[in-house]
């Protein structure tokens, strides 16, 4: 699809003929080729809002707090939300009257219940003073965070400041001019939100990277905009970014080919010494450098994997002895090197990792193995890695697969953890029984609270799909906003180990009681996946019973809801004894009573 | 003598038509109206979508096809197809 130039009205058909899948697709590569084209863009969105296409997207309110107007931004913002598949809901503070908005707790602002608020002050705005602090500044940055944190489960974004370019290149070097405090200001606000748990808008590297004319004066004077409405577009794309990395999973696993991909030429022809990698070479250089990016997706949690048309001692023998290859073995989690379809090895490696297709990212420089997979695989996102290796990184980069937020020690360790279990994969072949096999597994549970792990389990529920039986997806504000003293709240965590090393915190459970007399309730239930198969959902849910024995409760509700990806546990509850009390759509209830229930007991030590 | 003047006459008028008709599709993008007819007494009063951002965004248009530039004042004073037309005169 890359490089081809959509039309407007080609995407005009698809939307009044209802095929929105295909417009999207289409519009995505349009809205890139005219990122610069504000009245185009701007038309698009209002075709996509006329087709009725925003219906079926995912509805997101988001508040904007600025100090100047927002008339342009919204419908741009609107668009590259939906373009990612959000429905926003806009609500914008009164001109100027965001901090009255923050402060005054009975405002429209929290009557409007944002799922995400857009703090966007201008640096128009922003006065240099003789007696000015960067600190005391962004303490108020701070106190505002603090108070929408506390009265809202939004998640916040703040924009830092762009700079002034209108005041001349010398001003930047000068203690007492407005672009140094902006710059202090920037530093300040970056290391306060990574504290803070606030994501940032970096207007500052947007701007840097803008090729055009970013400011416009009478603009601002005129309407209060900035930056100019051919900056507006990247703006709005960046924050898309941000708020889809908020609110959908990213993906798991990046597969990638190796000749012509990793390095330069076939290894099987040219041998190690032969193939173009590393100094003094141009090209060579420019592999090491795509070679180091995927290396920082890895260690940002990224599954790194090949599957290449090779001779499996040809590939490790690069991977083992080239001196400038960035990329070792380890760093993989499988390398598959045969003559099999790429479809297959992709396939077999859902399999064997345990995670969905639609988690996988194929790269290859060859375009009919890239049609291969996307006709074999339609879940799999394929990228065609082709022409100059230099333009790689920004190709890989610019698409928003692997945007993550946060990166936990969870993430650093992926590879690892899941190396481990393809090992385990090996292991349990040698036995007869399952029981045998979990029971060689040697397992330990810690049970810990969610309270103090609020960032990896709001992961886990953004992530997961197979097994998050309510199809939760909790962020960390809603996690934090939780009141965990509360005695009608159970909210665990799971941390498995077992002899081969810590899968780490694999599973959550969190369940209410609504008033003194209800019964209580599982509402969010959630288990990665690679902790399947090993009954760590029986040990979870004994854990549950034993609280609710010592709450003298012998009765409880399950909620569940069926989605296209957790199908395969529809029959969970049931399975355990659980009798389906109410079906609502999508959503079931479901009882059981703690006698009931047909839980054999679970091959896992509770470690204490 | 006449004769001449009757022919610059025709040909303003053809330049004119000329401009206008590239205003025309830009307020039919804008408004996002192919059907939209302009004269050049065409002016906010005419439609309810011509408000103080549409004036901006109808200045920026017009500067990127007529490769003119808008003073401040001049774009706070923009109501009408005519205001645009002085301009590019």
């Amino acid at each position: 699809m890359q490089g081809e130039n959509t039309s407007f009205d080609e995407i005009k058909n698809l939307l009044a003929s209802g095929d929105f899948a295909q417009a999207f697709s289409l519009s995505k590569n349009f809205a890139r080729e005219n990122i610069a084209d504000y009245n185009l863009l701007e038309r698009l969105f209002k075709r996509i809002q006329k087709s009725g296409a925003l219906l079926s997207l995912k509805p997101v309110k988001l508040a904007i707090l600025a100090d100047s107007t927002t008339q342009f931004l919204r419908p741009i913002i609107s668009l590259f939300c939906a373009l990612r598949g959000m429905n926003l809901e806009i609500y914008a503070s009164e001109f100027a009257s965001f901090k009255r908005d923050i402060l005054d707790e009975n405002s429209d602002l929290y009557a409007f219940k944002p799922d995400a608020i857009l703090l966007l002050p201008s640096v128009r705005n922003f006065y240099f003073a003789e007696n000015f602090s960067a600190d005391e500044f962004v303490r108020e940055y701070i106190s505002f965070w603090e108070i929408l944190k506390a009265r809202t489960s939004a998640e916040i974004i703040h924009a830092n400041f762009d700079l002034p370019t209108f005041e001349g290149i010398l001003a930047h070097s000068s203690k007492v001019s407005r672009a140094f405090a902006l710059r202090s200001i920037s530093c300040k606000i970056f290391e306060e939100a990574q504290t803070r748990g606030v994501s940032i808008l970096d207007l500052s590297l947007l701007q840097a990277q803008f090729c055009g004319q970013w400011s416009d004066s009478r603009l601002w004077y005129t309407a209060r905009q900035h930056p100019s409405l051919n900056a507006l577009p990247v703006v709005c794309d960046a924050f898309s970014r941000i708020l889809r990395a908020k609110f959908f999973a990213s993906k798991k696993v990046l597969v990638t080919d190796l000749d012509n991909v990793l390095w330069g030429g076939a290894v099987s022809e040219l041998g190690l010494n032969g193939i173009v990698l590393g100094s003094p070479s141009a090209q060579g250089e420019a592999y090491c450098d795509f070679q180091r990016y995927l290396l920082s997706l890895k260690n940002r949690g990224v599954l790194l994997s090949v599957v290449s048309k090779n001779d499996l001692a040809d590939v490790e023998d690069v991977l083992k002895n080239h001196s400038a290859c960035v990329l070792r073995q380890s760093d993989f989690v499988a390398i598959k090197a045969n003559w099999n379809l790429k479809s297959q090895n992709i396939l077999e490696l859902s399999e064997s990792l345990n995670l969905n297709l639609d988690s996988f990212v194929f790269i290859d420089d060859n375009s009919l193995e890239i049609a291969e997979v996307k006709s074999r695989l339609p879940e799999v996102e394929c990228v065609l890695m082709q022409g100059d290796v230099c333009d790689f990184v920004e190709r890989l980069s610019g698409f928003d697969f692997f945007d993550l937020l946060d990166v936990s020690d969870d993430d650093i360790l992926r590879t690892k953890t899941y190396a481990d279990s393809l090992l385990r994969k090996d292991f349990s072949a040698k036995f007869e029984s399952a029981d045998d096999y979990l029971k060689s597994l040697e397992m330990t549970c810690e049970v810990l609270d969610i309270a103090k792990n609020v960032s990896r389990v709001s992961q886990l529920f953004m992530r997961t799909n197979r097994f998050n039986l309510t199809d939760s997806r909790l962020s960390e504000s809603a996690l934090s906003s939780l009141n965990f003293s509360d005695d009608s709240l159970f909210a665990k965590c799971y941390l498995l180990s077992d002899k081969f090393g810590s899968l780490g915190i694999v599973g959550a459970l969190i369940a209410k009681k609504s008033d003194k007399n209800s019964a209580w309730e599982i509402s969010d239930f959630a288990m990665s996946c690679r902790a399947l198969s090993r009954n760590l959902e029986h040990f979870m849910m004994l854990d549950f019973c034993e609280f609710l024995k010592s709450k003298e409760q012998e009765e409880f509700l399950a909620s569940f809801v069926l989605t296209e990806k957790n199908a395969s546990q529809k029959d969970f509850y049931k399975t355990l004894g659980f009798e389906k009390i109410c079906e609502n759509g999508a959503k079931e209830i479901w009882k059981a009573s703690i006698k009931n229930l047909k839980i054999s007991s679970p091959k896992i030590l509770r470690k204490a | 003598m006449s004769a001449t003047s009757n022919l610059i006459r025709s040909a303003k008028i053809a330049f004119m038509d000329d401009k206008l008709q590239k205003i025309q599709s830009i307020f039919r993008e804008l408004f996002d109206d192919d059907s939209l007819q302009i004269s050049p007494d065409f002016s906010q009063k005419d439609s309810v979508d011509w408000d103080s951002l549409m004036t901006v965004k109808i200045a920026l248009a017009v500067e990127s096809e007529f490769g003119v530039k808008f003073l401040v004042e001049e774009i706070a004073n923009l109501k009408s197809v005519s205001d645009i037309l002085k301009k590019l005169q």
